[in-house]
Formats: C-alpha cells, sequence, structure tokens
C-alpha cells in the first residue's frame, strides 16, 4: 500500500516522453500524404483545483465535457468503436466510464470485469495499454491518447491495431478529477 | 527549536491573515457578509458573488473528516520520519474544507464523518501549521 486505497500497480509511474500531431482546418490539408482524422466533437469542463474542494469526490464533470463533445459530433457514446481514457489511478478510468454514462454509478469496476478491454475485444480501452503500462509523461500522459487514437484510425498500430475504427472517444483529465476534456474523432 | 525540513506556508497578501492568526492560536477565515458564506483558501474577492468586501472571522475550529488516506509512502523525503500519516481533507462546521492532517489517534482509527478539531502546531518561531484531531463532547 502505497497511500490507502492504492496500491503500487494502481499508480501510474512517472517517466519522460513526449507527443506531438499536426492539427489543421480541414479545408487546408493540401496534398497531406496520409487520410486526415476529423475532429467531430469537442467538451471541455473545470470544477476544482484541490480535490479537497471538488464539489463531489464519486460525480465528476466527465459528464459535462462528455455530453458537450457527444452533442457536438451528434452521436451517442454507443457508436464509438474504442476509447482512450485518461488513467493515472483505475479509479480515474472507472469514474470517467460511469460519468460518460457507460454504467451506471458505482458499477465502473463491474463494468470492466465483465468486458474484455483489449484491442481484440468488446470494450476495446486504451489499446496501447495506457499510462498504466508505460507510466505518465507529464503534460505529454494526456496526449498519449490523442496519438493512439488516431495511429488507430490510420492503420498504424501494429500488432493491436483495430479493424476499421470508424468513431474514437478521446478522454483528458487534469488536475485530480478538477479538469475534464473528451474528443469524438472519426475518418469522416 | 528543532530544525523543520518539511515545506512550509508562503504568505502571500491575500492568505498572511490565515496564517498570522493560526499563529495566534486561531482559526481564521473569510466571511463574506454579502452572500453569508464563508471561504478558504483566502481569495482577494468572494468566488461565490464576486464581492471585494470580506472580513476574516474566528471559527469553531470543529469539524468532521470529509475524506482521507493513510500515506505510507511519502512524496517528499522529508516526510520519512512521519508514516504512516493521514491526509485529510476536513470539513469545518462553517461549510468549508480544509486539505489537513489528521493527528492524536492512530490512522487506522480515521473514518469519515468522524468529529474532529483544530490543533495548532508551531513548527518554527514563525510558522504554526493548522491539523486535526479527533474531537469528542
Amino acid at each position: 500500500m502505497i497511500c490507502s486505497p492504492l496500491h503500487l500497480l494502481e499508480i501510474v509511474s512517472p517517466c519522460t516522453g513526449g507527443a506531438a500531431l499536426v492539427v489543421s482546418r480541414a479545408d487546408a490539408l493540401g496534398d497531406c500524404p496520409q487520410d486526415p482524422v476529423y475532429l467531430l466533437g469537442a467538451g471541455e469542463a473545470g470544477s476544482h483545483t484541490s480535490v479537497t474542494h471538488a464539489p463531489s469526490l464519486t460525480h465528476s464533470w466527465v459528464q459535462h465535457s462528455a455530453g458537450r463533445a457527444f452533442e457536438m459530433a451528434a452521436i451517442d457514446r454507443k457508436s464509438v468503436d474504442f476509447v482512450q481514457l485518461y488513467d493515472c489511478f483505475p479509479i480515474t478510468l472507472l469514474l470517467t466510464l460511469e460519468d460518460m454514462g457507460f454504467c451506471a454509478k458505482g458499477e465502473g469496476g463491474h463494468f470492466v470485469q465483465e468486458r474484455d478491454l483489449s484491442w481484440q475485444g468488446d470494450f476495446p480501452c486504451n489499446t496501447n495499454g495506457g499510462q498504466l503500462s508505460f507510466g505518465q509523461a507529464g503534460i505529454a500522459g494526456g496526449m498519449c491518447h490523442v496519438v493512439e487514437a488516431i495511429r488507430q484510425f490510420t492503420g498504424r498500430a501494429g500488432e493491436r491495431q483495430l479493424s476499421d475504427p470508424g468513431l474514437g472517444l478521446v478522454h483528458g483529465n487534469g488536475g485530480i478529477m478538477g479538469e475534464q476534456v473528451t474528443l469524438v474523432l472519426g475518418l469522416e | 527549536m528543532k530544525h523543520y525540513d518539511k515545506p512550509l506556508p508562503e504568505p502571500t497578501a491575500t492568505s498572511a491573515p490565515f496564517w498570522e492568526a493560526a499563529h495566534r492560536g486561531r482559526l481564521e477565515l473569510q466571511y463574506c457578509s454579502a452572500c453569508d458564506s464563508f471561504q478558504y483558501y483566502p481569495r482577494a474577492i468572494c468566488a461565490n458573488c464576486w464581492n471585494e468586501d470580506i472580513q476574516w472571522k474566528q471559527c469553531s475550529g470543529r469539524g468532521t473528516v470529509h475524506s482521507y488516506s493513510i500515506c505510507n509512502i511519502p512524496t517528499l523525503p522529508s516526510f520519512k520520519g512521519e508514516v504512516p500519516y493521514v491526509v485529510a481533507a476536513v470539513e469545518l462546521a462553517e461549510g468549508v474544507r480544509m486539505t489537513t492532517n489528521i493527528i492524536g489517534c492512530a490512522p487506522d482509527d480515521v473514518h469519515i464523518g468522524m468529529p474532529v478539531e483544530a490543533v495548532f502546531e508551531r513548527v518554527t518561531q514563525e510558522h504554526t501549521l493548522i491539523k486535526f484531531r479527533p474531537h469528542t463532547d
């Protein structure tokens, strides 16, 4: 036990690294050598700085950022083919799933236990293993999920390549569950 | 006084009254009479109604444990001698929450909802930290 209730393998490991992607207006792609991935929806919500002042420890504002992203993209969460969710601790990912509406509050643990989260599974989640597998490179930690989504869409995910993903969901969280950003990405 | 090697408060013009009161053994919070609310941490204006005329008021120092964690592996080496220690969010009777430590009991005895009261721990000649201990009527 490091800090109750978190054990060693439930805590993201600090590491160094970087991540980058090129963002462009859709009408300014020119002769881009590869197919673009489109940003179809985005939502942001910020509720607190210190977790001590969080309006709730069990209900995050992921519901607002995700709600805005789904509305902008005009999609239902059930239509996404894979999700890349910020995962500094398992509870972060579980709360995110619950507050996005993938399952009822308090059911996040059961939800992931009953599903195969691998790239071949029925609910592909963090197909690159996520930060809990390879570490958290500071601010690049959140970017790794965007980069993985783009690799999946552009067929560059190697051995873990999903077959034909059409819609993907990326979620980043900053502070201590205080700042939430959700993106809906797709091929068209 | 023994050398203290842990981080110390660095008061700003806005937060200095809080730390000065703590050093005198008082828990004072900012109070806004316009919207009848307390706030913590200290801010230049009322975060609820943006009133600029806020006062400092002495508070009861009583509260309950809102949530907590028992730390076994400290973030900073200077806390090594303290483990296991309790980091808690205490909800004060005035309705605001503070990040603090629970002392004066075994870490395993701390629980959510536990009544606590402020303790003023003078750590240097100039600095006093506010921690909490179990309170029973």
